[in-house]
């Protein structure tokens, strides 16, 4: 019995290590490969499973409508556990071994370790932390994202509290909640300087770190304030525990979700406390009534049949629909290469996603992909818009900031 | 090759190199590895650079939970420490790159000592509270104290370089980690054969019957954790070269759990165990990530189940290991050559 089991250690070790160089060989000449680096089984799992369900449905709705001019589109998906040195490794066995053409990178503290490598590497790289460090090319060369930056949708928030305000014997209050980490601190700088601008008051920020048990202590030190608004950044599993416990409170204070926190879930998770709350988003929700919705509502049903489509999905199919666009232009350009594709996504202008996000425009000097989101509010446990498109100027003045 | 080997006395028996059999096998692993650069692909250079670092915390590790029986579950932390520390000073204070390293562990095991002052009183789980609270107050520091550590935003690494070496090139690391690992196996060898070595061993087995035959273990607690964190230090300086960027989520508790599983699977109270620890986590990590991405693009539908495989296997392998090999990889390791080396006439 003994023997046996060292005999199938030392085969298995051996098979292991002849496994080892074998993800070199496939790279077929019409398949384009494309790497996800995400986390699936980390702390921000939840969100990042639906992000990935949209785009594999995307990748598998645009093979079957024609590839990238006839080539077929291959996700790579890595999953990083929300851990930086999982990501690193995973970002080096996609660059260096399985040769991929760019990538998406969900975790902040992942994409931030490798901007200096993504640009000495010189990758084409989507990601899913909109700040907007990333959005200046003088810096990040090679970074992309198809959403306004947090700073910016908070900036809307801003603005349509100001619009929306009715009392003229004061200027409305307004309120920070917040993880300590980069994240959460992201938006703080801007917010507050375009809210002094604008003729919005900020209380006192109130960190709510995760993961977020109870944010009791914090609710009650911000009442003292007593803010009209009060905007947090956080995510929905986190979220969705600062509702609740603002609902046992019963304060008066209107919320205002940023993206990551304003998804589906927040509705599920914070059992009814939600209703009511705002949230500012730039992607439409699932389902809703716009031309680029219908393909991804019949994918879902098709591949997801009684699942729950979420925005976070839609948002999986914007990131991948953006890709294609690039990967086409990089194509017909003659020039499928990191730098090609980083051209390709240069030359947007306007580029259309059916309605599903604001249209898209990035150039030599610029990567804000847009700068214009809607107001959405809870109503009966569904995302309804309650305003429409809010714009800002394509303005310098916070631009990578 | 000798059919037996009959020690007369302690030098022989405490030799390094029992036979010369062992020797020449353990020369070609080394030539192995020296050349290993020239035909491998980028990443698996870089794949074994992670190796080389875990190596060395595993060691650390090992001396201080395997050898002298303190867990501790803020090895992650103390990394951190290392690494901040050697960026700090090569960037901030333009110290050359080989002082920084050793002042990263020097650092590190000053910490370490702080630390390891409530293993005084404190044992076991307690223990292993104390230093879950080292994790993060460390953590805490790094993230609060912007000016010299960047905050949460985290902090650009200067390459490091030595005469003609610059640790911004791969292959460079990558010898650079492997003779540290080397030193690292050597140093930690030593140490168990020597006096403080064994009286590591004797507070580990009986604390009681130490302290009675004359083991000041207080002393040799706190000299338990500097070494270790001094190991952790400078594999904390080297992930720092390696990563080129640190941020407060580059040394989280997560790892610090990562690292005592690979040390419980390699064998506590092992040399080897670190060694075998880290490769096999990394090989059975490569392998559950070929498995899962094959799997997520062959059936794009159910990329959800895949992912969970992984984290299950891992689980799994650790709850195995410690019901059928409580001893770790070494202790089957010392059986297998046992055997071979009574082949055939094992009984």
């Amino acid at each position: 019995m003994k023997k046996c089991t060292i005999l199938i250690a030392v085969l298995a070790i051996s098979v292991a290590l002849s496994f080892g160089p074998l993800p070199d060989q496939a790279a077929a000449a019409d398949v384009i490969k494309w790497g996800v680096l995400i986390d699936l089984s980390g702390p921000t799992s939840d969100w990042g499973k639906n992000q990935v369900k949209g785009q594999l449905d995307a990748m598998r709705w645009i093979n079957e409508n024609g590839g990238i001019n006839g080539k077929e589109l291959k996700l790579i998906v890595i999953d990083d556990g929300y851990k930086v040195p999982r990501g690193v490794a995973g970002y080096n066995r996609l660059v260096d071994s399985e040769k991929v053409l760019g990538l998406y990178i969900q975790s902040t503290g992942t994409t931030m370790t490798l901007v200096k490598k993504i640009v000495s590497d010189g990758v084409a790289t989507i990601a899913a932390s909109f700040t907007s460090k990333f959005q200046n090319p003088a810096k990040t060369p090679f970074s992309f994202f198809v959403s306004p930056s947090y700073g910016t949708m908070g900036r809307i928030a801003l603005k349509w509290v100001r619009t929306t305000w009715k009392d003229a014997s004061r200027n409305p209050k307004f309120c920070y909640l917040y993880p300590d980490n980069k994240y959460g601190r992201d938006i703080l700088s801007v917010g507050k300087d375009y809210a002094k601008k604008i003729g919005v008051e900020v209380g006192p920020d109130q960190v709510i770190n995760w993961p977020t048990k109870d944010a009791t202590v914090q609710l009650t030190n911000m009442n003292r304030y007593n803010p009209d608004y009060a905007y947090i950044t956080s995510t929905a599993m986190n979220g969705a525990v600062i509702l609740k416990n603002a609902k046992a409170l019963g304060l008066k204070t209107k919320f205002i979700s940023n993206i990551r926190n304003f998804e589906e879930s927040l509705i599920t998770l914070s059992g009814g406390a939600a209703e009511g709350t705002y949230g500012v988003h730039p992607i439409a929700p699932y389902g809703a009534d716009v031309p680029g919705m219908k393909k991804v509502v019949e994918s879902h049903e098709k591949w997801h049949a009684g699942e729950m489509g979420t925005n976070v999905y839609v948002e999986g199919w914007v990131n991948i629909l953006s890709v294609s666009e690039a990967l086409k232009g990089a194509d017909k350009a003659g020039d499928l290469t990191p730098s090609g594709i980083r051209n390709a996504f240069e030359e947007f202008r306007n580029f259309s996603t059916g309605g599903l996000a604001p249209p898209m425009t990035f150039t030599k000097t610029d990567h804000r992909a847009s700068m214009a989101a809607k107001m959405y509010q809870v109503q009966d446990g569904k995302i309804v818009p309650v305003s429409d498109w809010i714009e800002l100027p394509r303005d310098m003045e916070y631009f990578g900031k | 090759m000798p059919a037996g080997l009959y020690h007369e006395n302690y030098r022989t028996d405490e030799r390094i190199f029992q036979t010369w059999f062992v020797r020449i096998w353990l020369i070609a692993f080394l030539i192995g590895c020296a050349v290993f650069p020239v035909f491998a692909s980028k990443y698996m250079i870089s794949t074994m650079i992670e190796v080389g670092i875990a190596i060395i915390a595993c060691h650390g590790l090992n001396l201080l939970t395997g050898f002298t029986g303190q867990i501790s579950l803020g090895h992650a932390a103390f990394m951190g420490v290392g690494a901040y520390t050697s960026s700090i000073l090569v960037s901030q204070a333009g110290a050359p790159f080989t002082v920084s390293l050793f002042c990263a562990g020097a650092m590190t095991a000053l910490i370490g000592m702080i630390f390891g002052i409530p293993s005084l009183r404190l044992r076991g789980l307690y223990l292993a509270m104390a230093t879950i609270a080292a994790q993060f107050i460390i953590e805490f520091t790094i993230r609060r104290w912007d000016k010299l550590t960047g905050g949460v935003e985290g902090m650009y690494v200067e390459p490091g370089s030595l005469g003609p070496f610059h640790f911004d090139d791969r292959i460079h690391l990558y010898y650079l980690t492997f003779i540290l690992a080397v030193a690292a196996t050597l140093v930690l060898k030593n140490i168990i054969r020597s006096r403080s070595g064994r009286a590591f061993v004797a507070i580990r087995d009986r604390y009681l019957a130490a302290e009675v035959i004359g083991v000041n273990i207080f002393k040799y607690r706190l000299m338990s954790f500097a070494v270790a964190s001094f190991f952790a230090g400078v594999a904390g300086a080297l992930m720092a070269q390696y990563l080129e960027v640190i941020t407060h989520e580059s040394f989280t508790i997560l790892q610090s759990v990562d690292y005592l599983a690979m040390c419980i699977i390699g064998g506590l109270g092992h040399i080897l165990g670190g060694i075998f620890g880290v490769a096999f986590w990394f090989i059975l990590e490569r392998i559950l990530e070929i498995v899962t991405t094959s799997l997520n693009s062959a059936y794009p539908d159910h990329v959800t189940w895949f992912v969970s495989i992984r984290e299950i296997v891992f689980g799994l392998v650790i709850v195995l290991f410690l019901i059928f090999e409580p001893d770790g990889l070494a202790a089957r390791w010392r059986t297998v050559k046992a055997y071979w080396k009574l082949w055939p006439f094992s009984y």
